[in-house]
């Protein structure tokens, strides 16, 4: 435990002082501000900001371009650049399980991105603070679901890190896992029968805004997004072990 | 075998293992007994109520509710108007948590713009599906639709610029009584009088829409002569939307033993009608102390801040929450969704004490500067003589004892017959709360939501300082510790 806590730690701390890191959250700033100052210039928001966090979170170019590619980025120093400066291969010798390796970069890379969406929170902050009468539970909730879908996506992420010391492989192969995980059951949700009825099991936007950002909480949304991660994480765990086995 | 290849196998096999148990994890919750929601949403209305659920669940299955989310009148999305994305929000929401809820009974298929246009024809030419209609629920042949009118209420676009809004909407309780429409095996008799100058069941002047609501609400609807017929019809409900000419005998008795008999009635009076129609009902309901007054109800109404009167516009008034009874179930749901009623022309009703058998609660009342006016004054100005104060419009009776009973004894009276008939879209769910109580439902939840206009208006001082502060003030402050980060680090 108390390995895992120092690790925990060490990958916080090396994130927070990693120019890279702060350039990607800035540009996640500038984009999130862009997207929101055009949202809020619509007559139709301003007429009703119940509207806004369904934009933002749910059916808005935040969720189908932004999220899918920000998490990998981030993630990409988390195994793939330990794999490129050699790194890796004392930490997986060192007395720590390969388990509690993977939890706590994985954790670490959540901590952090608690501060991504803590930017978007300030938007609201800022609203509020000049009187925007706000439903706060659409916004949290919203928030919650977000966050629980880059939880996923930092999962896909660190599994695709995991691949090998390739960076340009470890941040497109997350970014196009977690593109897939979007746009496949959007394609197929319209279908009859079995793979129509998968398709919308596995709708993200649908989880976002018919439910998260409607201040709806869906246990299968839940389980599925925490079900999911974990299953990426299993695999990031097979794959180190494996990497004894079969280098 | 080598040892690389059977660890390989060994790694495979374990991640289909992890695949296996995480697929086999989903569809376990994603199965509708295992699934919960909680609503969050500040006026715990995102989803459906416990009515609305247990109705869906009764429904057989194969029941299919299709959702067609197309904005199809222009002049709801002029200005801005939210009145189509906020709509289809709460239309995808509601939808999706009656697919949840059902217990797997209900499939539902949700079309929009970004549908494909195959689906969207082969939806439109199998449903026969009209413009307007927006949710058809369906079981084999059986279909109930539900079009965006009777969903929400607009308000609309004006020509200085002012968009169209959402007043109202009711798609939680139109689709739960949808539901028990469709999945009733009984549905309860209402006899709507027609032989004492009402009017027609087909007209859409006249008793239309009554008749409509009636069906939307899962009655039977019979046109009746009179009370007698009711009778022989064994109507569970007998509606008087006015009356022109006073009762012939037969049915004057026929009225006296259904009020006898404890059966639920619904008078309308307007004010055209006869003395002797009132004299008849004033003793008839003599025991539920109630009865009709003559004259007609008007109020001043305030222009540019002045109170106005002798317009015509007097006689047509406008019910706000404080004007309604906050204990009675028809009108305690109107209030907490601050909805508001507009009768016109209508006469003051009695309220009175009657018998100790009966209590009586007084339900619309005008408001304090109102004025009966008396046909031999000046019109629509108060001339001496004529009572000036709060009049009840609507009052209602039933017996002491009543829920221990099969028959209540329930009896509405309204001064105001056009509340059923042109006026009932400004008063529909005033008349689905009385049809509910009147036929013994009215333990049921209405579902009634009054929407808060959440319109955000910065001066542009504030809007560019929050312009500024979410583009550059907040992503300017990250690259700037990043950057202090990388020249500490260079150091």
């Amino acid at each position: 435990m108390n390995a895992f806590l120092a690790l925990w730690r060490r990958e916080v701390f090396s994130l927070l002082v990693s120019p890279f890191v702060f350039l990607l959250l800035g540009f996640w700033f500038l984009l999130n501000g862009l997207m929101f100052r055009i949202t809020l210039d619509t007559q139709a928001v301003q007429n009703d900001l119940g509207l806004l966090p369904p934009y933002l979170f749910g059916s808005g170019l935040l969720v189908w371009l932004l999220l899918p590619a920000f998490p990998p980025l981030l993630c990409i120093r988390l195994f793939a650049e330990e794999h490129r400066v050699g790194t890796l291969e004392p930490l997986l010798t060192a007395p720590i399980r390969d388990i509690a390796v993977v939890l706590a970069k994985y954790l670490a890379a959540c901590v952090f991105f608690l501060f991504f969406w803590g930017g978007v929170l300030l938007l609201f902050f800022l609203l509020a603070w000049h009187d925007a009468s706000l439903d706060w539970a659409r916004i949290f909730g919203g928030m919650l679901g977000a966050m629980l879908v880059s939880f996923l996506f930092l999962a896909t992420g660190i599994w695709a890190s995991s691949w090998g010391g390739n960076l340009v492989l470890a941040a497109g192969g997350g970014a196009a896992l977690n593109y897939l995980l979007l746009f496949v059951p959007a394609l197929f949700e319209l279908h009859e029968g079995g793979i129509g009825a998968v398709a919308r099991l596995a709708h993200l936007p649908n989880f976002l805004d018919r439910g998260f950002a409607a201040g709806l909480i869906d246990s299968y949304a839940l389980v599925y997004l925490l079900g999911m991660s974990l299953l990426f994480l299993f695999l990031t765990w097979i794959r180190l072990v494996s990497r004894r086995w079969v280098p | 075998m080598s040892r690389r290849f059977r660890l390989g196998m060994l790694t495979g096999f374990a991640t289909l293992c992890g695949i296996l148990l995480t697929v086999l994890l989903l569809y376990t919750f994603s199965r509708p007994g295992l699934r919960t929601r909680w609503d969050l949403s500040q006026t715990r209305h995102g989803g459906l109520s416990e009515r609305t659920i247990l109705a869906l669940q009764d429904l057989p299955e194969g029941t299919k509710l299709t959702a067609f989310l197309f904005p199809e009148d222009d002049s709801n999305r002029w200005f801005g108007s939210t009145v189509y994305p906020q709509a289809f929000q709460l239309l995808r929401a509601m939808v999706d948590d009656a697919a949840v809820r059902s217990g797997g009974t209900l499939e539902t298929l949700i079309l929009d713009q970004a549908s494909p246009l195959v689906a969207q024809e082969r939806e439109v030419a199998r449903l026969d599906r009209q413009p307007g209609e927006t949710l058809i629920l369906e079981h084999g042949e059986d279909r109930r639709v539900l079009a965006f009118e009777e969903l929400f209420q607009i308000l609309r676009a004006t020509p200085d610029g002012n968009p169209a809004r959402i007043l109202q909407e009711r798609v939680e309780s139109a689709l739960g009584d949808t539901a028990l429409a469709l999945a009733a095996g009984t549905v309860l008799k209402a006899a709507v009088v027609t032989g004492y100058g009402q009017g027609d069941l087909d007209d859409p002047q006249s008793l239309l829409p009554l008749a409509e609501l009636l069906r939307r609400e899962n009655w039977e609807v019979v046109a009746v002569k009179g009370p007698e017929q009711a009778l022989e019809e064994q109507a569970d409900l007998l509606l008087f939307a006015g009356q022109r000419r006073g009762f012939l005998p037969s049915d004057a008795k026929a009225m006296e033993q259904w009020l006898a008999e404890d059966r639920p009635v619904l008078i309308a009076l307007s004010p055209p009608a006869p003395a002797d129609v009132t004299t008849t009902w004033n003793t008839l309901l003599e025991d539920h102390g109630t009865g009709f007054g003559d004259g007609l109800v008007c109020e001043p109404i305030r222009i540019l801040g002045e109170l106005v009167t002798g317009r015509s516009d007097n006689a047509q008034l406008e019910i706000d929450g404080e004007q309604l009874s906050s204990q009675h179930p028809i009108t305690r749901p109107l209030i907490e969704a601050k909805r508001f009623l507009l009768f016109a022309g209508i006469r003051p009703v009695l309220f009175e004490s009657g018998t100790n058998d009966y209590t009586q609660e007084r339900l619309v009342r005008s408001g304090t500067l109102a004025w009966i006016e008396s046909p031999h004054g000046n019109l629509f100005v108060t001339d001496p003589g004529e009572h000036i104060g709060v009049v009840p419009l609507a009052v209602s009776s039933e017996r002491w004892s009543a829920g221990m009973e099969e028959r209540h004894g329930r009896v509405l009276a309204l001064g105001c017959a056009e509340v059923l008939k042109t006026g009932l879209p400004y008063n529909r769910e005033f008349v689905a709360g009385a049809l509910q109580w009147l036929g013994g439902e009215d333990h049921r939840e209405r579902g009634l939501v009054g929407l808060g206009e959440l319109p955000f208006r910065p001066d542009r001082t504030a809007l560019a300082r929050i312009h500024n502060i979410s583009v550059f003030g907040i992503p300017g402050v990250t690259f700037l510790i990043g950057f202090w980060i990388y020249w500490r680090r260079r150091r």
